[in-house]
C-alpha cells in the first residue's frame, strides 16, 4: 500500500480561483483592492494579561510584548499579534514558522494557559484602496473615523451580517480576519459592496507583506 | 401645452424638455420639476379621489404634507407606491398615476356611492358597519381595500439595488433650510465632522421662495453663496433627496437617501435607494414648519391650496396654479403668495384677513399694489366640483367663533388659506417625548429631550431671526460635542420687518352649524370632517388619542402631518379646553413612508442571510447533492444517482451505510476545545454525568441540561490529556453552548481555570460508518485502528491519507464508526482519497436525512427534534447518563427533584410502529387514546421524528407520550386535519440492534 | 439601537454586536438540595421587571465574547454605567429615580 499521498491544501476560497481573477484584472485599476493572504499559520494563545511570568513567556517567544492593551496589536518581522479579549491572543505567522513558534510558547509558558491551532478555521481577507473606508462603511456599524480607527488598531465587530477580526494596518490597508465556514459568503457580500467603486483581484500570497 | 408655465424665473432648466405620463395622458415639463409642479404647469386639476367620499382632489402642498398628490410612481418591478408627487423629481418618461380612483379619477364609480354613501359613513365608520356579521369581516375587508386603492406593490422581484451606510459624526443636522445650512457651516468650521441632510432635490427650504434681501443681494443669491461654501467644506457631508425618517435610542437616526429616483425608473449598475444609519454625538433639528390650512367649506375642491405652496411653485418652479386668486389668512406671512401672484400678472381677486384691521409692512406692500384687502372675514364656503368656481366670503367676530353678516360671493379658481405654522418635530417625539404648546406661536415646538432645535422648529420664522439661531445653534452643537467654539459666523444685514400679530384661528365658522354645513375637511387622505370630529366628541371620545383612532384622523400615510393640529384645535373647541390640556398625538417612525427594498438594504437574494460552507461544499455539489438548511449552514441533505426520487435515494444510502460502508461530512457539529487544569471539573458541573475518570484517549456522550432540569444540547467530549479535553455539540447548539460555558465561567466559577475555544471551523470532520469502514481506513492510515488498539469511544492521533489526524470510534448509526478529523485546509484532500480508497466497497456519501433514519432506527435522540425544551433525561429514559454521586450539584440536577419534573404522567420517549406498515407517520401529529372521544380530544402525546426504515421493512417513529414508557404493546391513533385516523402501537424507541452488536464488528 | 459601552474592549459599540443576557447579579445557591421546591422557583424563575433603573447582563457576542453588567432604565432607555462581572453598580434602584421617570411620562 502507498503512504505517498499528494495532499494540497485549500484556503476557504479555492473555489473561487483568485490567481486566475487576478490575471485577469491585472491591468485594471480600481476603488478596492482585494487579496486572500491564505494558509498562514493562526494560532489562538490564551492566559492571564496580569500575570508578569505570563507576559514574559509569552515575549521570549515571540521576541515581541503582547498587546495588552484593548483593541490594540504588535507587530515584528516575523508575528503580527492582535488583542481579541482580556485573555486571548491571536498570533499570525507563515505556516513555516508555526511549529516552532509553538514549539517555544509551550517552552516558555508556565500556569495556566492554553495555545490552540485554528489555522484552517480562518482566513485573512486584504482590502486596500481610496474606497476603503466607504466599503466597511457599507459593511460595519463599527465607527471607521481615521479619528477612531486607527492605524494598528483591531477590532471584532459586525460585518454584513456576520463577524469578523479588523485590522488597520495603513490609513487605506486593512486585514479582515473571517472563520472559514462564512468566508464565501464575505467574499460574495465584498463583490457586491463594492460594484460602485469597482474590485480589483490581486494575487493571494502566501506571507502577511 | 404648459398653460400655467411663466415665461421667466424660477430653478428649472427650460432647455430640457421631459416628457411625462399621469393617468395615461403625455405632459411635458422641465428639468428641475417636480411632478407637482409639472402637472400644475399643465393644468391639471384633478389627481385623484378621497378615501371615502371619492371626492375629486388636487394638489393642496409642494412638500411632504401632501395629503391628495399621492401615486403610484414607475412601471411593472420598479414601480413604487404611494410617494408624494411634490417630493418626486421629474424625469423622462416617467410614468404616474392615481392611486385611487376606479376606473379614472375624472369619471369615478365609487363616487356615486360615496356621495351617497356620504351620510352613512359617520366616523367610527368601520367599527359600527363591518363588525357584524364577524365571518364575513375578510370579505369586507377585500370590498374596502378595492374601493380605497393605496398603492400596489409591484408583483416581479425588484431589479433594482439597495445598501446600507453607517456613519459617526459629531454634529447631525437634519433639515438644509437656512437654519441648517448655517448652523452646518458654523459647527465645521469648529473642525467638527457635520453631515447635513435634507429631503428635497435642492438645499434652502423655504428661502429659496424668499423675496427679502440679504447683504444688498437677493435673498436666494445670499443663500446660493452658502451652498456653495457648504459643499467646498471638506469636513461636511451633505446629502440632498435623504429623508431622516426616524429617530432612535442614543442618538441614532435612519436616512433613505433616493440616489437615482430623479434619473429615471431604472438605473442599471447602481444603487437605486440608501439608508444612512447616523450614530451623532449631537442632533440639530433645523426640519423647518409647515404651513397650516385653515378647516372651511369645501375646501378640498381642486384649486383650494396652501399659501406657501403658491408661493413655492410660482419662485421655484415659475408655475402659477391658476388664474383668479383668493386669499384667506390668519397672519402676515401668506401675504407673499398673493404678492407673488399678482407679481406674476394674474389677478388676485382679495386677500381676506380673519384678524380685524391691522398694519405691517407686508400689508402696506400688498395695499401699494392695489390689491384688495378685506379684514375681520373669512372664506366659509367654495363653490365647485372639479375647479373652484367661487367662494363665499362673510364677516366674523374677533374670536372667529361666528359670522356675523350675511355673506357675499367672489368668482376666482384658486383659494390659499393660511393658519399659521406648525414646526416639523415630528423626530422629536419619536422616542415618546410630547411637543410643547406654545400660545406665542399658535404651534407645538419639540419636548425636552437630547436634540437640540433652530430655525422654524424652535417656533422662529423670521429670516433674520432663522440665521442667527442657526449659527448659534451650529456653535452650541460643536461645542457640546467636544470642540472648541471659535467666534461664531458674522450675522449678516437683513432689515427687520414691523409685523403684525397673527390670530389663533383653526375651524373657520360657517352660517350654518358644523354638521349642517359644506364638508369642513380636516384629515384629507382619510376624509375627516370637523363635523366628525365633533360627533366623535359628542359620543364620548374626549382623549386626543381615542378621537384619533375612532375617526382616523392622522391614520394615513401622510400621518396627518396637514390635519392633526387642527383637529386638536377642534377637540378643545368642542371639549371647552385649551389646546395643551387636550394635549397632542405623538408622531412615529417612519417620518415618511419608507420603501421595503430600502429598509431591507443588499441583504437580499443569495446574501439574505450568511450561508456557511464546509471544506467539501465543492464535491458536494459536483456530485449532485440535494442541500437542506440547518441552522446557517448548508448540509448536503441525501445524494440523489440517475433520476433518484428522495425516497429511493434514502433507501440505497441507508442500505449500503447498513450493509458495506456510507460516509458524511459531519464538519458542521461544533467543536469546543478545553484547557486547564480545571477542565474535568468544569465538565462536571456542566454536564448530567461524571467525567472525574474518564481516561486519556477515551470519549464519553453527555447531556447538558439548563438549570430548570431540561436538556438543551448533546455530545461527546474526548480526554486528550487531563488538562486538555474536545468537547462536541449539536450543529444548531454550537454557539449556544460556547456561551453556556462561558456564562458559567465568567459569572459564578472564575476561580476555575480553563479556556474554551471554538475550532468548529478548523477540523473537518468525516464519519465513516458500515461494517466496511474499518477496511477502508486501513487502506489510507498505517496506524492500528483494530478493535483492541482503538476500542469503542476512544480516539487516537494517527496519520490518515499523509495528514496528521485525530480518529474517533464513535457511532451514531449503531454500526462500526469512525470520526475522522483533519485540519480543514486539507479537509477536500483527505475526503477524496477516503473516496478512491472505499471505492472498492462502494463507499456511499450520506446526507443529513439517511443520518436522522439511521440513528433513528438506534432510537438515538436529536436535541431540537425529539426534545424541546420541556424534555428532562430522565423522560428519555437516559437515567444511565445521570450520574447521582458527583460532589457538585451539577446545572439541572436540582430541577428534577421538583415536582413537576417527578410527574409519573410526563410525556416520554418511545417508539412508533404505525399499523399500516408503509405509512409514515407525520411529524408533529397528535396522538390520542380515544378516537371517538368528543372533539376537543384528550391528547396525550406527539411524533418527533417519523421515517420508512429501509432495513427494517416497515415506517417507524419516535414520539413523546404521557406515561409512555409504561405503555409499550397499547394502541394509539393519529387523527389528521382530512379526517383519517392513522392507528400505531407504542413500542422501545431501539428498533434496530437493540443489544449494539453491530458496532463491535472486526 | 442603543449603543453600548464594553468595560472590556473600553469602547463604546452597537447594539447588533451584543446579546442580551438578562438579570444581573443573580447568584446561583450553593447548595441547591438544600432549598425547598418554593425557594429553588424563586431562583430560577423569578426576575425583576422594573420600571426604572434595571441592572442586566450583555454578551460581546460579535466581539470580546465577555459578560458584564449594565444598569440601564427601562422607560427612557439610558445607559446608567456599564462595569465587569464581579464588580458593584455604581447606582442602585433608588425611589427616587423611579418617581422621576414614572412621571416624565
Amino acid at each position: 500500500m502507498s503512504n505517498n499521498y499528494i495532499n494540497s491544501p485549500a484556503s476557504p476560497l479555492a473555489h473561487t480561483n483568485l490567481a486566475q481573477l487576478a490575471k485577469q484584472h491585472s491591468n485594471v485599476t480600481a476603488g478596492i483592492n482585494f487579496r486572500e493572504l491564505m494558509l498562514l499559520g493562526h494560532l489562538i494563545l490564551r492566559g492571564n494579561a496580569n500575570d508578569p511570568a505570563f507576559l514574559n513567556g509569552a515575549q521570549q517567544s515571540l521576541q515581541l510584548a503582547l498587546p495588552i492593551t484593548p483593541c490594540s496589536s504588535s507587530k515584528n518581522s516575523d508575528y503580527l499579534v492582535f488583542w481579541l479579549s482580556p485573555n486571548e491572543w491571536l498570533i499570525i505567522c507563515q505556516q513555516e514558522t508555526f511549529a516552532q513558534l509553538t514549539a517555544q510558547l509551550t517552552d516558555n509558558l508556565v500556569g495556566h494557559y492554553a495555545l490552540v491551532d485554528v489555522s484552517s478555521a480562518q482566513t485573512i481577507i486584504e482590502l486596500s484602496g481610496d474606497e476603503v473606508i466607504n466599503l466597511l462603511k457599507k459593511s460595519t456599524s463599527y465607527n471607521t473615523n481615521p479619528d477612531h480607527f486607527t492605524i494598528g488598531k483591531v477590532v471584532t465587530t459586525t460585518f454584513a451580517q456576520t463577524s469578523a477580526t479588523i485590522y488597520k494596518a495603513e490609513s487605506q490597508r486593512f486585514l479582515l480576519v473571517t472563520r472559514r465556514s462564512f468566508t464565501d459568503y464575505i467574499w460574495i457580500w465584498i463583490q457586491q459592496a463594492s460594484q460602485e467603486y469597482g474590485l480589483k483581484i490581486l494575487p493571494p500570497a502566501k506571507a502577511l507583506e | 401645452m404648459q398653460i400655467n408655465r411663466l415665461n421667466h424665473g424660477g430653478n428649472i432648466d427650460r432647455n430640457q424638455v421631459l416628457s411625462f405620463q399621469f393617468n395615461g395622458m403625455t405632459y411635458q415639463g422641465y428639468q428641475g420639476d417636480t411632478l407637482a409642479s409639472a402637472l400644475l404647469a399643465n393644468g391639471v386639476n384633478v389627481v385623484g379621489r378621497s378615501f371615502k367620499y371619492s371626492r375629486p382632489r388636487g394638489i393642496m402642498t409642494a412638500d411632504a404634507q401632501e395629503p391628495n398628490a399621492i401615486f403610484q410612481i414607475g412601471t411593472n418591478a420598479s414601480t413604487i407606491p404611494n410617494p408624494r408627487a411634490t417630493q418626486t423629481p421629474l424625469y423622462d418618461n416617467l410614468v404616474a398615476s392615481s392611486t385611487n380612483g376606479w376606473p379614472n379619477v375624472e369619471f369615478d364609480m365609487m363616487a356615486g356611492i360615496g356621495k351617497l354613501g356620504g351620510a352613512m359613513m359617520p366616523p367610527g365608520f368601520y367599527y359600527k358597519t363591518f363588525m357584524y356579521p364577524q365571518s364575513m369581516w375578510m370579505n369586507y375587508e377585500k370590498l374596502i381595500r378595492k374601493g380605497a386603492g393605496l398603492g400596489r406593490s409591484p408583483m416581479t422581484a425588484d431589479p433594482d439595488r439597495y445598501d446600507t451606510m453607517h456613519h459617526h459624526c459629531d454634529v447631525m443636522i437634519i433639515g438644509g433650510g437656512v437654519a441648517g445650512i448655517m448652523a452646518a457651516l458654523n459647527a465645521a468650521q469648529t473642525g467638527a465632522n457635520v453631515i447635513i441632510c435634507d429631503e428635497q432635490e435642492q438645499l434652502g427650504g423655504q428661502t429659496l421662495s424668499s423675496t427679502e434681501t440679504v447683504n444688498d443681494i437677493t435673498a436666494t443669491q445670499w443663500l446660493s453663496q452658502q451652498i456653495e461654501q457648504l459643499r467646498k467644506q471638506e469636513n461636511i457631508l451633505v446629502l440632498s433627496r435623504s429623508t431622516t425618517f426616524g429617530y432612535y435610542d442614543h442618538n441614532l437616526i435612519g436616512i433613505n437617501q433616493r440616489c437615482t429616483d430623479h434619473l429615471g425608473e431604472h438605473v442599471p449598475h447602481s444603487t437605486r435607494q440608501r439608508v444612512h444609519k447616523v450614530r451623532a454625538k449631537q442632533i440639530v433639528l433645523a426640519t423647518g414648519a409647515h404651513e397650516r390650512p385653515l378647516v372651511y367649506g369645501n375646501n378640498d375642491i381642486p384649486g383650494c391650496m396652501l399659501a406657501n405652496a403658491i408661493s413655492t411653485y410660482i419662485q421655484c418652479y415659475a408655475v402659477i396654479p391658476g388664474n383668479k386668486l383668493v386669499l384667506m389668512t390668519t397672519n402676515d406671512s401668506a401675504y407673499q403668495a398673493a404678492i407673488d401672484w399678482h407679481d406674476a400678472g394674474r389677478q388676485v381677486m382679495a386677500i381676506i384677513d380673519t384678524r380685524p384691521k391691522t398694519d405691517s409692512a407686508i400689508i402696506q406692500q400688498a395695499q401699494n399694489k392695489g390689491i384688495n384687502i378685506i379684514f375681520s372675514h373669512a372664506v366659509i364656503e367654495v363653490q365647485g366640483s372639479k375647479r373652484v368656481n367661487s367662494v363665499n366670503i362673510a364677516p366674523i367676530n374677533n374670536t372667529g367663533d361666528n359670522v356675523i353678516g350675511p355673506a357675499i360671493n367672489i368668482v376666482c379658481d384658486t383659494v390659499a388659506s393660511s393658519g399659521g405654522w406648525s414646526p416639523v418635530l415630528h423626530l422629536s417625539s419619536h422616542l415618546g417625548q410630547k411637543p410643547l404648546w406654545r400660545d406665542d406661536i399658535i404651534g407645538f415646538v419639540p419636548g425636552q429631550n437630547d436634540l437640540l432645535n433652530c430655525g422654524a422648529v424652535s417656533g422662529k420664522y423670521a429670516l433674520l431671526s432663522v440665521i442667527e439661531d442657526g449659527i448659534a445653534t451650529g456653535g452650541k452643537a460643536a461645542e457640546l460635542s467636544g470642540f472648541e467654539r471659535l467666534t461664531d459666523l458674522p450675522i449678516p444685514d437683513i432689515i427687520p420687518q414691523i409685523t403684525a400679530a397673527p390670530m389663533a384661528l383653526f375651524h373657520v365658522p360657517h352660517i350654518q352649524t358644523t354638521s349642517r354645513a359644506p364638508k369642513q375637511f380636516v384629515d384629507y387622505q382619510n376624509d375627516v370632517t370637523a363635523a366628525a370630529i365633533e360627533l366623535a366628541n359628542r359620543e364620548g371620545f374626549e382623549s386626543i388619542e381615542h378621537v384619533k383612532r375612532y375617526t382616523a384622523l392622522g391614520f394615513g400615510t401622510d400621518q396627518g402631518k396637514l390635519g392633526n393640529i387642527n383637529g386638536i384645535a377642534i377637540t378643545a373647541k368642542s371639549l371647552a379646553k385649551t389646546i395643551p390640556e387636550t394635549g397632542t398625538t405623538i408622531f412615529r417612525p417612519m417620518y415618511t413612508p419608507t420603501t421595503m427594498g430600502a429598509l431591507a438594504g443588499a441583504h437580499v437574494k443569495q446574501l439574505f442571510a450568511p450561508a456557511r460552507f464546509t471544506a467539501m461544499h465543492q464535491w458536494h455539489l459536483q456530485h449532485g447533492a440535494e442541500f437542506e438548511d440547518v441552522g446557517q449552514w448548508k448540509r448536503p441533505w441525501y445524494f440523489p444517482k440517475n433520476g433518484e426520487s428522495m425516497q429511493q435515494a434514502l433507501l440505497r444510502e441507508c442500505l449500503a451505510t447498513r450493509n458495506s460502508v456510507g460516509i458524511l461530512d459531519a464538519s458542521t457539529l461544533g467543536k469546543i476545545d478545553i484547557q486547564g487544569k480545571d477542565a474535568r471539573e468544569f465538565l462536571n458541573r456542566i454536564y448530567t454525568n461524571a467525567w472525574s475518570k474518564l481516561g486519556i484517549g477515551k470519549c464519553r456522550y453527555g447531556v447538558m441540561c439548563k438549570e430548570d432540569g431540561m436538556i438543551f444540547d448533546d455530545g461527546v467530549t474526548s480526554c486528550i490529556n487531563d488538562h486538555h479535553f474536545i468537547m462536541t455539540t449539536t450543529t444548531g447548539g454550537a454557539a449556544g453552548v460556547l456561551q453556556w460555558l462561558e456564562l458559567w465561567h465568567q459569572t459564578e466559577w472564575p476561580e476555575l481555570e480553563v479556556y474554551f475555544t471554538s475550532v468548529t471551523d478548523h477540523w473537518t470532520t468525516m464519519t465513516i460508518s458500515g461494517p466496511n469502514s474499518r477496511k477502508v481506513l486501513q487502506k489510507v492510515c498505517q496506524d492500528d485502528v483494530s478493535k483492541q488498539a482503538l476500542p469503542f469511544m476512544s480516539w487516537i492521533d494517527a496519520t490518515v491519507a499523509g495528514v496528521k489526524a485525530r480518529i474517533f470510534r464513535i457511532s451514531f448509526t449503531g454500526e462500526l464508526s469512525f470520526e475522522i478529523n483533519v485540519p480543514a485546509n486539507l479537509g477536500l484532500s483527505v475526503w477524496q482519497h477516503i473516496m478512491d480508497a472505499g471505492a472498492e466497497f462502494e463507499i456511499t456519501p450520506y446526507g443529513t436525512e439517511t443520518m436522522h433514519i439511521l440513528r433513528a432506527e438506534k432510537g438515538f435522540i436529536i436535541v431540537g427534534q425529539d426534545t424541546d425544551g420541556s424534555v428532562t433525561p430522565q423522560d428519555l429514559d437516559m437515567n444511565w447518563v445521570i450520574s447521582p454521586n458527583k460532589s457538585f450539584s451539577c446545572i439541572g440536577k436540582r430541577s428534577w427533584d421538583r415536582i413537576d419534573t417527578k410527574r409519573n404522567d410526563r410525556k416520554q420517549m418511545v417508539g412508533l410502529k404505525a399499523k399500516d406498515t408503509n405509512q409514515v407517520l407525520p411529524e408533529g401529529a397528535q396522538i390520542v387514546l380515544d378516537p371517538q372521544q368528543k372533539l376537543p380530544m384528550t391528547m396525550v402525546g406527539h411524533v418527533t421524528s417519523s421515517y420508512f426504515s429501509a432495513c427494517l421493512g416497515y415506517s417507524f417513529a419516535l414520539a413523546l407520550v404521557k406515561s409512555g414508557t409504561s405503555r409499550y404493546g397499547e394502541t394509539v391513533y393519529l387523527p389528521q386535519a382530512n379526517g383519517q385516523i392513522y392507528e400505531a402501537e407504542i413500542c422501545s424507541p431501539i428498533f434496530y440492534d437493540p443489544k449494539g452488536e453491530r458496532q463491535h464488528v472486526e | 439601537m442603543l449603543q453600548i459601552h464594553c468595560p472590556y474592549c473600553q469602547e463604546y459599540r452597537e447594539e447588533e454586536e451584543f446579546s442580551y443576557a438578562g438579570q444581573a447579579h443573580i447568584e446561583r445557591p450553593s447548595e441547591p438540595e438544600s432549598l425547598t421546591d418554593q425557594e429553588w422557583a424563586q431562583y430560577l424563575f423569578f426576575r425583576k421587571n422594573p420600571r426604572g433603573l434595571h441592572h442586566e447582563m450583555w454578551y460581546h457576542i460579535h466581539g470580546c465574547k465577555q459578560f458584564f453588567n449594565v444598569c440601564r432604565h427601562t422607560v427612557t432607555y439610558q445607559i446608567i454605567s456599564s462595569y465587569k462581572i464581579g464588580d458593584r453598580p455604581e447606582l442602585e434602584q433608588s425611589k427616587a429615580v423611579d418617581k422621576e421617570s414614572i412621571n416624565a411620562n
